[in-house]
């Protein structure tokens, strides 16, 4: 495309209204994805011994040094303490397990071990049940729990050197020492303790809807924050849509255009696979196997990525078949250039733009079959900042009083899809105007 | 246009092996360890010892080699038996085959008023493009687009249930199903809208249709926006071909040109189309269901996924998949019928 030809695909863009409203709301939903920490700050959880050092760096002075370290190894005593004593029993247990898998040990003595770290509380006694059940898999489980505790002994030596070094710094460089640390430690706590800012935090424990308050903008469903889901819904939506598009895109690219230039056999099998996978319908497909997979964003992607990839593989293959005869692809050929340099460097550039136009049409069908997932409950995890599950709260409150819990996510949801679905017209419209409907 | 119709159905079994392949596949991921779960209660099965559970991951072969685990698993489904339903409390096949006339009458109740709308609408868009009319189409079919199905039903619910209290969820009221579980009422198919012609109870009729509104206009308005973009698309097409120039210059009337030669050839596209639209309602059907709390097949296939009750979830797939082949053939071999280029190749 040279620059006249991006001037005059503005143009069209400007002169045409509904086009100009779909790349408006998209970029409103841009910033607003973007700015979602500042427009809806997450609630991130406070640690009284990282509060006190925060509050001592805000106004600090020298007599503070003592206290910043006081509270820094509390911290560390506190979030620590127990793996620090419990390591050493641990790794006689690991030590045990491997000795047990070459047979050097019995079986009872190992069940020995593991009932006395069970009755200490160092393992939790579900590994014990799973020894008697099937020890195999039990091994597995147990070796996996030593190598998290271990990982957990593993940083709580990191912060503890990180502390020793900080009481050896010099006192000029005090202050900033000490505030890297308290970021590195703060950073390190909301890992350990799983936080996720996309989980809305529940606000009430009680589960009928709230109408919108000064605190609460959009009222509260389910116990959870409207305003603070449909904020952060934004980035799931942008995160669901373009990770599915752009991996199942390129699946469907590079298969489609293996079929085609190879052509044959190869052709042959591909576009007959592409014909079953065509035959498995797409919401049920997707349900099954997000079912299969078990709950959780991640588990919605894969299934929609491996049931989306059809599409874009034929309309390639169509479009390579195309051009696979010009002159320039025979005189490439001629000239000795090899297949993948051809595929990549001369077809695919000349054949890729349905494909982004398809792309970008897709997307809004995708948040919407996600979202119908996560409102049967099969998606996101509870509580996850996503309209669908938002939405799914309602159902037990549906009434007109309560319009606010199902309009205000609604609303969100149409206006993002209608936004991609504007936008991928308008490119259509603009780049390939046969197709204009 | 014979052979490619033996062709097509020559096809039709090696789809449904490579279908039964890909859902048995599916399957598999779950691990002997969860398959259990198709065959017996989890709740039973979690308090089971792993002697216990081994010696029923034999019984049902659940330790065998792939290739075996699949010719059994074939052969079961061959024979009917596709596994025990939690959610049904029955056999998978027969909580399907029983749940089944609750989706189809809102099917072919939902078929009329799309088709027929979708149709008359865009044809009227495109004969009359780029008016006012036009460009109202335009914005109801995009709207229509970007509605999720879900968001849809909830909204037409709050409206016409929670404000007007016109359409309520469910398949009848208590009263009407009293009537229908009497003596003097005889259930043929398991309609209820159909069931009460046959017995000449209008009440019963105007009770079930009442329920069955507010469903069908939310498949329906999804379905508008796409068949009616599909239409004027096509119509705009072909009233800019010559023939319908020709038509015009030896002077016939502007409805004949548009009703007897344009609308006929523009309609081609849509019949292609009509193929994703039976399965769209069979989607369509899981939402609706689920939102309006009617007991049909969606139902069914939606509970089963939301207590992870694998069997019926793979039974549906299986059912939908060969729903979805018969009926792409059906409308491939009707487009061939209509369409006299393709009956070249």
């Amino acid at each position: 495309m040279n620059k006249e030809e991006i001037k005059r695909a503005l143009r069209k863009i400007v002169k045409n209204p509904t086009a100009m409203l779909g790349f408006v709301l998209l970029i409103i939903f841009i910033i607003v994805a973007i700015l979602a920490p500042i427009i809806a700050p997450p609630d991130y959880p406070i640690e009284s011994n990282l509060k006190e050092v925060e509050d001592a760096l805000d106004d600090f002075d020298l007599s503070k040094k003592t206290d910043i370290l006081f509270y820094f190894n509390n911290y560390l005593n506190s979030e620590y303490q127990f793996i620090m004593m419990d390591y050493p029993d641990l790794m006689e247990l690991k030590d045990t397990l491997t000795k047990y898998e070459k047979n050097e040990v019995s079986f009872d003595e190992l069940y020995f071990l593991t009932s006395e770290l069970a009755s200490y509380y160092i393992i939790d006694r579900y590994y014990l049940n799973r020894l008697t059940e099937n020890v195999n898999s039990a091994l597995k489980e147990l070796k996996r729990e030593i190598s998290r505790q271990e990982n957990i002994y593993k940083e709580a030596i990191r912060i503890k050197t990180e502390i020793e070094k900080l009481e050896n710094t010099s006192d000029n460089n005090f202050k900033k020492q000490a505030e890297t640390l308290h970021k590195n430690i703060y950073k390190s706590y909301i890992k350990k303790i799983n936080y996720d800012p996309y989980i809305m935090r529940k606000v009430t424990n009680r589960n009928e809807p709230q109408p919108p308050s000064s605190e609460y903008k959009f009222g509260v469903s389910g116990g959870r924050d409207i305003f603070y889901g449909v904020i952060w819904g934004t980035r799931t939506g942008f995160k669901i849509g373009l990770i599915v598009v752009l991996i199942s895109s390129s699946v469907g690219i590079f298969l489609g255009s293996i079929a085609a230039y190879f052509g044959g056999i190869v052709d042959e099998i591909i576009m007959r696979i592409t014909d079953i996978f065509l035959s498995i319908p797409f919401f049920l497909g997707a349900m099954v196997i997000t079912t299969i997979l078990g709950t959780g964003l991640d588990k919605v992607m894969i299934s929609m990525t491996v049931l989306g990839w059809m599409i874009t593989a034929r309309l390639i293959r169509g479009n390579i078949l195309q051009t696979k005869n010009e002159q320039y692809v025979l005189a490439a050929k001629a000239i000795g250039v090899s297949d993948w340099k051809i595929i990549i460097m001369h077809i695919l550039p000349n054949t890729i733009f349905p494909v982004i136009i398809q792309a970008s049409m897709r997307i809004g069908g995708l948040v919407i079959t996600a979202a119908a997932l996560s409102f049967l409950g099969l998606g996101s995890p509870q509580g996850y900042a996503d309209w669908g599950s938002i939405l799914s709260y309602s159902r037990d409150w549906m009434s007109p009083e309560n319009w606010y819990i199902i309009v205000i996510p609604g609303v969100a949801m149409i206006l993002f899809v209608l936004a991609w679905n504007l936008v991928g017209d308008s490119l259509r419209d603009i780049f390939d105007p046969k197709m204009r409907m | 246009m014979i052979t490619y119709i033996v062709r097509r159905l020559l096809m039709i079994p090696l789809l449904l092996l490579a279908i039964s392949l890909v859902v048995f596949s599916m399957g598999q991921l779950l691990g002997p360890d969860l398959l259990v779960s198709a065959y017996i209660n989890p709740n039973v099965a979690e308090r089971m010892t792993a002697e216990q559970l081994n010696s029923l991951k034999e019984k049902y072969g659940l330790n065998d080699p792939m290739p075996v685990r699949y010719a059994k698993w074939l052969s079961n489904t061959l024979k009917g038996d596709l596994g025990w339903s939690q959610v049904g409390k029955e056999p998978v096949l027969d909580a399907i085959l029983n749940r089944l006339p609750y989706s189809i009458e809102i099917a072919l109740w939902a078929l009329f008023p799309i088709i027929g709308f979708s149709i008359w609408m865009g044809v009227k868009a495109a004969v009359k493009h780029n008016t006012f009319f036009d460009h109202f189409i335009r914005v109801f079919t995009l709207i229509g687009w970007s509605f999720p199905d879900f968001v849809f039903g909830i909204f037409i619910l709050l409206f016409f249930y929670g404000v007007l209290g016109w359409f309520p969820p469910g398949v009848i009221s208590v009263e009407g199903f009293q009537i229908m579980r009497s003596p003097e009422f005889t259930n043929y198919t398991g309609m209820i809208t159909i069931d009460a012609i046959f017995n000449w109870r209008w009440d019963i009729f105007i009770d079930g249709l009442r329920h069955l509104i507010a469903p069908i206009l939310t498949i329906s308005y999804l379905w508008w926006a796409y068949l009616l973009r599909i239409t004027r698309a096509s119509m705009l097409e072909v009233m800019r071909k010559d023939y319908v120039r020709t038509a015009r210059a030896k002077g016939v009337s502007e409805k004949n040109v548009v009703h007897k030669h344009a609308k006929r050839n523009a309609l081609i596209p849509v019949v292609t189309v009509s193929g994703q639209f039976i399965i769209g309602l069979i989607m369509g059907v899981i939402i609706v269901e689920t939102v309006f709390n009617r007991p049909g097949f969606g139902r069914l296939t939606a509970n089963a996924a939301q207590t992870l009750d694998y069997s019926t979830v793979m039974g549906s797939l299986l059912f939908t998949s060969i729903i979805m082949i018969v009926g792409n053939l059906i409308v491939d071999v009707t487009y061939a019928l209509i369409d006299p280029r393709i009956r070249l190749e």
